[in-house]
């Protein structure tokens, strides 16, 4: 259907880009205005809304806020921008249309990831990831009105009738079953109550977007296998890239999908959209630079018919699956992030790392570039290696398959070969990791120690003979990066890949502990640091070995084998066996929370 | 001016530049044969010939626009009406008004509508291709296409041919000769990633042999890559890496069932240094090529334990050798052989030629998509047009799809159109005469370049392309292991209905193979008839000489871990508490050093991830498994019946079992009956395998593999997956009595005759064991036993060379 529908778009002068900001395309809606239609694009990095007729010239655009998350629309002449601001705070804004004016806006606590139009109610959705909360507004009273208690990480949401699906992004800290998943809970909006919870197949994590096209919701995510060892990279080895099918009237799971294919896969399953007609869902592949376009009436009509694979193999382990009912275009730029149907002939893709919106066909074509794009500075190309699973072998992973898009999730574990046996690790936050030294105590099998050993059989290699040996040897986050493509992305890296993902990582922050107090310890967090000193924790706990992060980050302890700060506390490592009172435990767990 | 630049054309591309090519002879000679119905089949045929070959463009439009037969059964100009009609509705055009127009105006008219829709089709056209010109090969896919000098055996070679350029100057092409070869051939045109060079394979007459050469497009100069009198380096194929992989018979081993050369893959650098083996095969694997992904795909054919005729299935490996595994027909007897496989770019669609074992590389065109199935109909369209195999299209025959419109060597274009050596007369006009065309999958096409005396053949387009990002590499060619993982031996079909925890053991099994064919027998089952040389026990015992390694654990949860020898074909069997056969892998595997392999468990379909919601595997706490030897099977040579079998019936048995009055004969007296074989086998052996004299002369003895006594796997099995415990020591009743007590063999013993059958029953531990040999049998041997040490020596050398170079 969009291979056949030519529009010839004229581009804008290419001269004038190099010195535009560089622009992060990160959500794209449309409002009717009249006989015509508006597109309006949220920029994360300026904090502009660009506003682009249906041929892609700009219209005009305004500036909001430090950097815009998500928008929102009534489709008429209400727009909702939720944006954040200096200070890390998240605030939404209320604009009108036309003018583009902020009539009033609102704080929402620190971390919101999305705002959804909840038009039966006349309610904005705002899901805050770090608060693990959904806050409902009233859009005529403006103001917060309810709250539903989310499951960690809330991130898409999906409405029908009385009826709310939120997705977690990671699971709940469940560490002791073999293969954690993540779940989709539905609610009942009206009644503030949790109706019931999905469970997703095993190793269901890092959920990228849910859309619904009246009876059902389609979920994005990674399907990990982070308990096997390397096993086939041709089929997807550690993670696949799958679509849940949720009927949202009888609230059951109709089936996981995989999106990948045989030696072809499609990791970064991210924005969806549905085809006006229903006919069509597009999943926007980030990254693999694709649009998946699946025919809805014939995967439905098979689903109905196929329930395990020939050789009784659940289907969301048949990357055949979609077979004759799936096409991938390429989309035009890197990392395509949300997608906008136009009409049912054209479907718009923002690419978050080339900066340009495209419309998608065989061949895709320009419709806008938003700024100069983010791979124009070493960060922002390392930025975008980092989710960009061409680097990898046939595109099955990319780094944010595990550490997800923004280098800091937890909660899963992994397998890792080692040199002999295998380990069972906890995915690290890549925030705050720099060099190593063969003098930190460096696992067998990890990162560091794999590149460490590549860098000593170099120096030996080179070494003259009776030259002595030098010892200790560090290696630098980039010569890891270089390790981590080989033996990870099953690729040898080209030349700058390593240096600049070096330089991203590097660039990464943990985000503030939302337990501080306008930046400060409570008085029970206050006392908890006593009992931290006192009992010594800070001997190891130093500089060197960081506990920065563990209010998001259970499981806990290197291989996850602890669900709550209350199970390490009570452990031996956890001192248990010195004579905290309840209090003191109590404080302690406080005081960890605000790191 | 027309006329004269179709003229002009014709001689351009006639490739032999006869000036009687001219639309007027055409029409002359058309209008001469026209309605002669009455004439004989050999009229007809000859006609066709001869149009075909003097007309090449104008006879192969009539052809495509109205069939073969019109001419000699309906007036010209009703067949004209009709074609002027067909392509007026192609293009769009109105039908002209032929009332009035005479039979050669109508011709003209036509013709230039052909012209305007050869101009639309070929849009998309490559500006350059090379090609050769050679007789196709002949008579079978794998049979002898290397013709070596010192050939064991069969010797198939037909010289003279050349390469050439073809230059599109508008819809015409323009034949540049590059390379002549007046008693030779010169064969497999590769195209350097940036288009600069040229790889090809050249045997310069009988008395040469292949070697890999480059030439320069923009200078033409040539350099030689491989040398080496005796062996045939060919199939050359640039590698994203810098290396250039080929076939070629250095392995300096012998097919198993026609007495000639084997050809695997080996690569070397771009100046033909550090040449090294990388395929460790049985048979032949063949043309190969490269995918988007980096990997190369590949013809193997693929029979240990089953019949050689139905499984020759595509391989995909990667460059350096490494994760070599089936991609298409592994376990199916249709499509019977894939040949000339090549990715259709940016897609998961491989376009393949579709022949029989004792077929040429030419027959019908396919479409594969993996993503539809790994076999069968599954995942397979038939090209131009494009159409699911009708029933005919579908039979698992051997000698398949010789009947009609013949294809050889595709090579995609776009998504739609790809360039194809096509004889749309096939074996009408005799043996089928090949000329290059464009194509497209709804089977539209246009015929580029022809030639009188030879097929065109291997069109390969001469533009850039880009180099796949490198996949890398952990090969360590310092070390001489490898290491496998298996998943969930429990997944998979082979093991459906086996209970979890029920197999204890993988045994490792070498193969190893033959120098050179010397007697023969005939097998037949139910994998069709072939023969077999060299053979190592009765007709139906097993291809191969085998080699019993040793065993490794498998865990209750069905995970294995261990380190293997790299650079050697092995085979597993999954073994039960007893030490019985559950399930053997019918076919083998080889790493490359240092290579880490891993698979789901057996048979898994290859479409299917991994076990998503399984736990840690067991093996994953404890370290890596090595292969434990059993003393008793003799884990340093190969299973020879003498030395590990008889000494136990010498003991146990033949007090009894001496073959007086009516006991069975359990000595090991060698016969030579079956003297075809040129081995003597015992008459224990005899007895035991239930063999029987079969066959015309009564050459050959034959066992029963079925016999309820001792049964196993026969060599002419069918290709498809058998189901566990399907026959072997757990299936023989002679186990069961030896296990009760019978003979008062020990645990040790009953293990090892119990190896026995379940390795399918062998009788020679080495090829040369118990043969029956004459001088000249033995003087070939050692012929052929000295190049293989002499080609192993050089690749030992070569690898040494290759390690000191990373250094």
């Amino acid at each position: 259907m969009l291979g056949k529908y030519i529009n010839i778009i004229v581009i804008s002068s290419l001269a004038l880009l190099s010195c535009r900001p560089v622009g992060i395309p990160s959500s794209i809606v449309s409002l009717t205005d009249g006989d015509d239609k508006v597109i309006l694009s949220g920029d994360r990095q300026s904090g502009k809304v660009w506003q682009m007729n249906q041929r892609g010239w700009k219209t005009g655009s305004t500036f909001i806020c430090n950097s815009i998350t998500d928008i929102a629309t009534n489709g008429k002449d209400r727009v909702w921008v939720l944006g954040k601001e200096d200070n890390g705070e998240s605030r939404l804004y209320e604009l009108s249309y036309p003018g583009m004016k902020t009539i009033q806006s609102l704080t929402v606590g620190k971390g919101a990831a999305s705002v959804t139009y909840d038009k039966a109610d006349d309610r904005l959705w705002v899901a805050c990831r770090d608060l693990r909360r959904l806050w409902e507004i009233d859009i005529m009273r403006w103001s917060v009105v309810g709250k539903l208690d989310m499951p960690r990480e809330a991130s898409a949401v999906a409405i029908r009738d009385s009826l709310l699906y939120v997705a977690g992004r990671v699971p709940e800290t469940t560490s002791k079953q073999e293969l954690p998943a993540t779940s989709v809970y539905a609610f009942d909006k009206r009644r503030s109550a949790l109706r019931k919870t999905i469970k997703l197949p095993k190793g269901s994590v890092l959920t990228g977007d849910m859309v619904a096209d009246g009876r059902y919701a389609y979920l994005t995510h990674v399907l990990s296998r982070y308990t096997v060892p390397v096993i086939r990279p041709e089929y997807g080895w550690i993670a696949s890239s799958a679509l849940s099918i949720i009927d949202m009237d009888s609230m059951k799971l109709i089936a996981t999908v995989l999106l990948d294919s045989p030696a072809k896969g499609a990791a970064g399953g991210s924005g969806m959209a549905v085809s006006p007609d229903g006919k069509e869902l597009a999943v926007a592949l980030s990254g693999v630079n694709s649009v998946m376009i699946i025919d809805l009436e014939g995967l439905h009509a098979k689903l109905k018919s196929h329930h395990k694979t020939a050789d009784g193999r659940p289907i969301h382990e048949d990357l055949g699956f979609l077979y004759g009912l799936r096409k991938r275009y390429p989309s035009g730029g890197k990392g395509p992030g949300t997608l906008l149907y136009l009409n049912e002939h054209t479907l718009l893709a923002t690419n978050l790392y080339s900066g340009n919106i495209t419309v998608i066909s065989d061949s895709p074509r320009r419709f806008r570039q938003v700024g100069r794009a983010m791979t124009s500075t070493e960060q922002g190309r390392g930025e975008a290696y980092f989710s960009d699973a061409t680097l990898s072998y046939q595109g099955w992973l990319s780094c944010a398959t595990c550490h997800g898009t923004d280098g800091r999730s937890d909660a899963l574990t992994h397998i890792y070969p080692g040199d002999s046996i295998f380990g069972r690790f906890l995915t690290p936050s890549l925030a705050g990791t720099t060099y190593r030294s063969s003098q930190d105590g460096i696992r067998n099998g990890s990162l560091a120690y794999r590149a460490m050993r590549e860098k000593q059989n170099r120096i030996k290699a080179s070494r003259r003979r009776g030259e002595p040996e030098v010892l200790p040897i560090e290696v630098t986050l980039e010569e890891m990066c270089t390790e981590a493509i080989r033996s990870q992305l099953f690729t040898e890296p080209q030349a700058g890949e390593a240096r600049a993902l070096a330089s991203y990582i590097a660039s990464l922050e943990h985000p503030r502990s939302p337990y501080l107090k306008n930046g400060r310890l409570s008085t029970r967090a206050a006392a908890g640091l006593s009992v931290f000193e006192n009992l010594g924790c800070a001997s190891c706990h130093n500089d060197e070995k960081p506990l920065i992060g563990l209010w998001k980050s259970a499981p806990y302890m290197h291989d996850g084998r602890m669900t709550t700060l209350e199970e390490v506390i009570n452990s031996r490592h956890g001192m248990g066996d010195t004579k905290l009172t309840a209090a003191q435990k109590r404080d302690l767990k406080e005081y960890l929370l605000t790191l | 001016m027309r006329y004269g630049l179709i003229i002009f054309a014709l001689i351009l591309i006639s490739g032999c530049g006869n000036a009687s090519l001219d639309e007027k002879k055409y029409v002359d000679a058309v209008m001469s044969v026209s309605l002669r119905s009455g004439d004989s089949s050999m009229f007809r045929t000859r006609t066709q010939d001869s149009l075909l070959n003097n007309f090449p463009v104008y006879y192969d439009w009539w052809l495509q626009d109205g069939g073969k037969h019109d001419l000699f059964t309906l007036p010209l100009r009703k067949s004209l009406a009709a074609r002027i009609k067909k392509v007026s509705e192609q293009l769009g055009t109105p039908m002209p008004d032929l009332s009035t127009k005479g039979d050669k105006e109508l011709f003209s008219t036509y013709h230039k509508l052909c012209e305007k829709r050869r101009a639309k089709r070929l849009e998309n056209m490559p500006d350059r291709i090379v090609f050769t010109k050679f007789r196709p090969f002949r008579p079978t896919v794998f049979a002898a296409t290397e013709s070596v000098s010192d050939s064991r055996g069969e010797r198939n070679f037909l010289g003279g041919g050349r390469m050439s350029i073809l230059k599109m100057r508008g819809i015409w092409g323009h034949e540049q000769l590059l390379l002549q070869a007046d008693s030779g051939i010169i064969r497999d045109p590769d195209i350097d990633f940036d288009a600069r060079k040229l790889l090809f394979a050249w045997k310069k007459g009988a008395g040469d042999d292949y070697h890999l050469y480059e030439m320069d497009l923009y200078t033409q100069a040539i350099k030689q890559i491989s040398k080496g009198a005796g062996y045939a380096d060919y199939e050359g194929r640039y590698l994203p890496d810098g290396n250039i992989l080929f076939a070629s018979t250095r392995a300096a081993t012998s097919l198993g069932d026609i007495p000639t050369e084997v050809s695997n893959f080996f690569v070397c650098d771009r100046n033909g240094n550090y040449m090294r083996r990388i395929g460790f095969d049985q048979g032949h694997t063949i043309s190969p090529s490269v995918m988007d992904d980096g990997r190369v795909i590949y013809t193997r054919s693929d029979h240990n334990d089953r019949g050689n005729i139905f499984a020759n299935p595509l391989f995909v490996m990667n460059g350096d050798g490494t994760s070599q595994q089936a991609f298409f027909s592994m376990t199916d007897r249709f499509p019977t052989t894939l040949v000339h496989a090549r990715q259709i770019p940016t897609t998961n669609r491989i376009l393949t030629i579709l022949t029989g074992y004792h077929s040429p590389q030419h027959g019908k065109l396919a479409i594969i998509n993996p993503e539809g199935g790994r076999g069968g109909e599954d995942g397979l369209m038939m090209v131009a047009p494009l159409r699911k195999p009708g029933d005919t299209e579908k039979l698992p025959v051997d000698i398949y799809g010789q009947y009609g419109e013949q294809f050889q060597y595709p090579f995609p274009i776009d998504r739609e159109s790809f360039l194809v050596s096509y004889s749309p007369l096939g074996y009408d006009t005799g043996e089928p005469k090949f000329a290059i065309y464009w194509m497209n999958m709804e089977g539209e096409r246009e015929l580029l370049v022809s030639d009188r005396r030879y097929s065109c053949n291997q069109p390969v387009i001469i533009g850039s392309r880009p180099k796949p990002r490198l996949r890398a590499s952990h090969i360590d060619f310092s070390k001489e292991t490898g290491r496998y993982m298996i998943q969930n031996i429990y997944a998979g079909s082979s093991m459906t209905g086996v209970k979890r925890g029920s197999v204890k053991k993988l045994r490792i099994v070498e193969l190893m193979f033959r120098n050179t064919g010397i007697g023969k027998q005939t097998v037949s089952g139910p994998g069709g008839s072939s023969q077999v040389t060299t053979p190592v026990g009765v007709a139906g015992t097993g291809w191969d000489v085998k080699r019993i390694l040793g065993h490794v654990d498998v865990m209750p949860d069905g995970s294995a871990h261990f380190e293997a020898p790299a650079r050697t074909p092995l085979y597993f069997q999954a073994l039960d508490t007893m030490g019985q056969v559950i399930a053997t892998m019918r076919s083998w595997a080889t790493l490359q050093p240092g290579e880490s392999r891993s698979c789901v468990g057996c048979h898994e379909s290859h479409n299917t991830t991994p076990l998503t919601a399984s736990a840690i595997p067991q093996i994953a706490s404890r370290p890596i498994d090595s292969i434990t030897p059993v003393p008793h099977l003799m884990p340093e040579k190969g299973f020879s019946y003498i030395e590990n079998i008889q000494p136990i019936l010498d003991r146990n048995c033949v007090r009894c079992h001496n073959g007086a009055g009516n006991t069975p004969n359990l000595l090991g007296t060698l016969t030579t009956k079956g003297e075809a074989s040129k081995r003597r086998v015992s008459e224990s052996y005899i007895t035991l395998t239930h063999a029987q004299l079969r066959h015309k002369n009564k050459e050959t003895l034959t066992g029963n593999e079925y016999h309820p006594d001792v049964n196993w796997i026969g060599s002419m099995t069918d290709p498809m997956p058998l189901k566990p415990y399907t026959a072997g020591s757990a299936s023989s009743k002679l186990i069961r009595r030896l296990r009760e007590g019978h003979g008062k063999l020990d645990k040790k013993q009953i293990e090892t005759i119990a190896a026995w059958i379940d390795l399918g029953a062998p009788f020679a531990g080495s090829y040369t064991e118990a043969n029956n040999w004459n001088s000249s049998d033995i003087r070939k041997w050692d012929y052929y036993s000295h190049k293989r040490h002499v080609a192993e020596d050089e690749d030992k050398r070569n690898v040494e060379a290759y390690v000191n170079s990373l250094r």
